[in-house]
């Protein structure tokens, strides 16, 4: 475990225009390289420069990516795996094609959109009179029994398709059913006239017929659920049918896009490219072999070490400590170390515990804060890849080592749940604050671990300041700062 | 600062700041207006507090209904800040939302109009309109269901709308549309406001008197431009029009420009003291159409709101101008999100979209 910044090291390279596309694909591979633009470097030669002259911008192809996501989120399809990003399969991308494939599967969708769209409005209608009837508000509905003179029940749908309306022939009944709304009768009323509508004067007719709009309602809105349901099932398919070639587009847009981010780093001559970046020190190698591959060994590569760049300009790697996670994440939300500096993430992590653990100090409710964390580990594990979460997997990392800590320090004081249910191993904290503890202690031995567990805190920053100061070489800070 | 001002503001300050961390920032405004189908716009909204839209138009394919969720939305958060709030501030609250239950009651009242009056088919469009209580009880669907004006006063006399309502009957309505009735109901709202604003404690009262003037001076404005000047409505109209509070009414530049015909109005002389900056652009601009300037005009005022609304957001924060400038925030954000809807709706191009997304 190393626990100082990853070592960097500065390279600049010159390769032959013919070369770099494949130099372009060999630094995707690899990724490893944290770009600086050339004309940092060398500003008195950046008018010799010119910039990239690429055919199409990468938002471009982050737009029309975008697109495709958006078929794909529509389908369920999960994005494809990363894996299938390989820059060496990359092919040459006719953007209008790949827009015209992207508008055709969009236009057939929003026909079938249209249709639920049409549903949705027709719900509305059916809700309404499912409402008033429900609450037998008859003050907004005419339900009319009887029959038409002329014509059929097929006509006078007709005739009131633009009104919220049913219409019933009930097996058991003589006569139609028909419910409206009250405000529609200005129109309404017209069409039932020149139909001859011929109402049946039976009052007692009327509650049976509200029994049977509900039913009919009630069934007709979930007839409307079942079609909007298939429609859904149809956008699936309809995606799903160029699945497969969406796929690929995604794939390939998305190599052009990072091909197009890596391109707006290079800068020209009449007939070479330049570029530059930092890389970790232990990458260098591989990416040199790399660059000199894809160019056929007709490429200039220099070097420069870290210390001879101003050490601000130095981007910061820090080696990845997956046990150590959490804290790491805890350490870059104040600051970034400085480069050449101590990550102080493994002190953390203990100073962090232990002084949790001391907080917390009960195994019980420990083990509770322990299983939490486990939950949520394997909750988050089950969920990977869906919506982002408020509590990250690292954040129910921390939750178990917390828990852990207050488990351990709970034995150690002898608190299961607030009870002193077994002997404690150091001694009894609880007793301890009373007075009571047999071993003599009392609370000032508790107020002196704390002030020893503040010394050794405060001890160990100093320390990782001073080896800091003295890995930067600056003396005057080790000598004169209130800190040196 | 007093105890009690940081009691009642601490936790509301921090709950509306966090959900103001939480809008959609100039970038992914400027995402959502480069989209090209409302899908991919819905898909833009992902992980923000526009996310049940998604589900929405996945269930429906419906803009309106978008739309209704939006409204609602809104209501659900006036709503939510009333209940942090206790006493008077609560009352203010309740009295600021009340300007959504009068855009719904406009709403539902249109909807009648076009029915009863205008004998045209209303069908669903009820259903988008948001039909449960808002601050008072209202009966929507007595509303919208209703055969004369005069049953509609009735459904209201429980409510503060009843009053001005009376002022007028079906048949009035019948000649002169809904214009007049529309904003009796928003001067309602805002001398309720006003009204409910007196009884808060000085330092609140201030604020918020100062933001009330100021809106009714830009919306007096915008109405004296729109309607004095763009169409020709009558210098005794234009006067019924006027908002309470602020200073343009009682100025040498108002009654002037209500005392001249329609082609000598000058919207550049009605702002020249107020707003000296927008008199300017307004010169300038003298050779575009009156509805360019309409809209330079509104575009302007707005753009003062907003810096009015951001100052207040960066000044103290134990003070009632959170809630303010949140409310604003979000009614802003909320526009900009149906315009870009209704844009691509209606096959509009980025550049278009953010002409109206003001």
């Amino acid at each position: 475990m190393n626990v100082f910044t990853v070592p960097m090291r500065l390279l600049t390279a010159v390769v032959l225009d013919e070369s770099t596309d494949a130099v372009k694909k060999a630094l995707l591979s690899l990724g490893v390289l944290d770009f600086i633009q050339v004309s940092h470097l060398a500003p008195e030669q950046a008018a010799k420069l010119s910039p990239v002259n690429q055919s199409e911008d990468p938002q471009t192809y982050a737009a029309l990516r975008a697109r495709v996501e958006t078929l794909f989120q529509q389908a369920s399809i999960p994005l494809p795996n990363v894996d299938r990003l390989d820059p060496e399969a990359t092919t040459a991308l006719d953007t209008g094609k790949a827009k015209a494939l992207v508008d055709k599967v969009v236009a057939a969708l929003s026909v079938l959109r249209e249709q639920q769209k049409q549903l949705s409005q027709s719900r509305i209608r059916f809700e309404e009179l499912l409402r008033y009837v429900e609450n037998h508000d008859t003050q907004y509905i005419d339900v009319r029994i009887g029959n038409p003179a002329k014509g059929d029940a097929q006509l006078l749908g007709a005739r009131l398709a633009n009104q919220a309306y049913v219409l019933l022939q009930p097996a058991d009944w003589k006569d139609m059913i028909l419910l409206t709304l009250k405000r529609d009768r200005q129109q309404v009323s017209p069409s039932m006239d020149a139909l001859g509508w011929t109402e049946n004067p039976d009052g007692q007719l009327q509650p049976e017929a509200l029994i049977v709009l509900k039913e009919h309602l009630v069934k007709q809105l979930e007839d409307l659920d079942a079609s909007n349901v298939q429609i859904k099932q149809r956008i699936t398919t309809r995606i799903q049918e160029d699945a497969e070639t969406l796929e690929q587009l995604w794939c390939n847009l998305r190599l052009h896009e990072l091909l197009g981010a890596i391109a707006n780093n290079f800068s020209h001559t009449r007939n070479t490219t330049i570029f530059a970046g930092w890389v970790p020190k232990s990458s260098s190698d591989t990416l040199e072999q790399a660059i000199r591959k894809a160019c056929g060994g007709t490429c200039v590569i220099e070097w420069t070490e870290a210390g001879m760049m101003p050490r601000a300009e130095i981007p910061v790697a820090v080696d990845d400590m997956p046990l150590l996670r959490p804290f790491q994440k805890l350490v870059d939300n104040y600051s970034v170390p400085e480069y050449g500096t101590i990550n102080p993430t493994p002190f953390v992590a203990i100073s962090y515990l232990v002084m949790f653990g001391l907080m917390f100090a009960d195994a019980g409710q420990g083990l509770v804060i322990l299983l939490l964390g486990l939950l949520g580990k394997r909750q988050s594990a089950r969920n990977s890849g869906t919506a982002r979460r408020m509590i990250s997997t690292d954040m129910y990392q921390l939750f178990t080592y917390l828990g852990g800590a207050s488990i351990i320090t709970g034995i150690l004081f002898g608190s299961y749940f607030g009870f002193a249910l077994l002997p404690p191993v150091w001694f009894d904290y609880h007793a301890a604050v009373n007075g009571h503890d047999a071993s003599g202690r009392s609370v000032y031995s508790i107020l002196g671990i704390t002030i020893w567990f503040g010394i050794a805190v405060i001890g160990t920053g100093l320390l990782l300041n001073w080896i800091n100061l003295i890995r930067k070489r600056d003396w005057f800070h080790l000598v004169m700062d209130k800190n040196g | 600062m007093s105890r009690g001002v940081l009691s009642r503001y601490a936790f509301i300050n921090a709950k509306l700041r966090s959900r103001i961390g939480n809008m959609l920032d100039e970038r992914e405004l400027e995402g959502l207006l480069q989209s090209q189908s409302l899908e991919e716009f819905l898909h833009q909204l992902k992980d923000t507090p526009y996310e049940p839209m998604i589900e929405l138009y996945d269930q429906t394919a419906d803009v309106q209904r978008l739309e209704a969720w939006l409204f609602a939305r809104n209501v659900k958060l006036h709503q939510e800040v009333a209940r942090l709030m206790h006493g008077i501030h609560e009352q203010v609250v309740q009295a600021m939302t009340r300007k959504l239950e009068v855009e719904n009651l406009k709403g539902v009242l249109r909807l009648w109009f076009s029915n009863a009056v205008k004998h045209q088919n209303i069908d669903y469009r009820y259903g988008y309109l948001f039909q449960m209580d808002i601050v008072s009880g209202i009966d929507w669907a007595r509303i919208v269901n209703a055969e004369r004006f005069e049953d509609i006063v009735r459904a209201l006399v429980k409510t503060p709308y009843a009053a001005a309502l009376s002022a007028f009957d079906g048949t009035r309505i019948a000649q002169e549309g809904m214009f007049f009735l529309e904003t009796a109901l928003d001067r309602v709202w805002t001398d309720m406001l006003r009204e409910v604003v007196q009884h808060m404690p000085t330092d609140d009262r201030t604020l918020v008197e100062q933001v009330l003037d100021r809106d009714a001076d830009l919306k007096n404005i915008i109405n004296l431009v729109r309607f004095g000047y763009l169409y020709d409505l009558s210098s005794e109209d234009l006067r019924t029009l006027m908002l309470a509070g602020g200073s343009i009414v009682s100025t040498k530049e108002f009654r002037e420009y209500l005392e001249i015909p329609k082609q000598q109005r000058s919207p550049e002389a009605l702002v020249s003291r107020r707003f000296p900056d927008l008199a300017k652009e307004l010169k300038e601009a003298h050779t575009h159409s009156a509805e360019q300037q309409t809209l330079l005009v509104e575009r302007y005022l707005f753009s003062v709101r907003r810096k009015a609304f951001n100052t207040m957001l960066r000044g103290y924060p134990f003070s009632f101008g959170v809630i303010l400038a949140y409310f604003f925030l979000e009614e802003r954000q909320d526009a900009f999100i149906r315009t870009i809807m209704n844009g691509i709706r209606y096959g509009w191009d980025a550049p278009a979209i953010r002409e109206f997304a003001i």
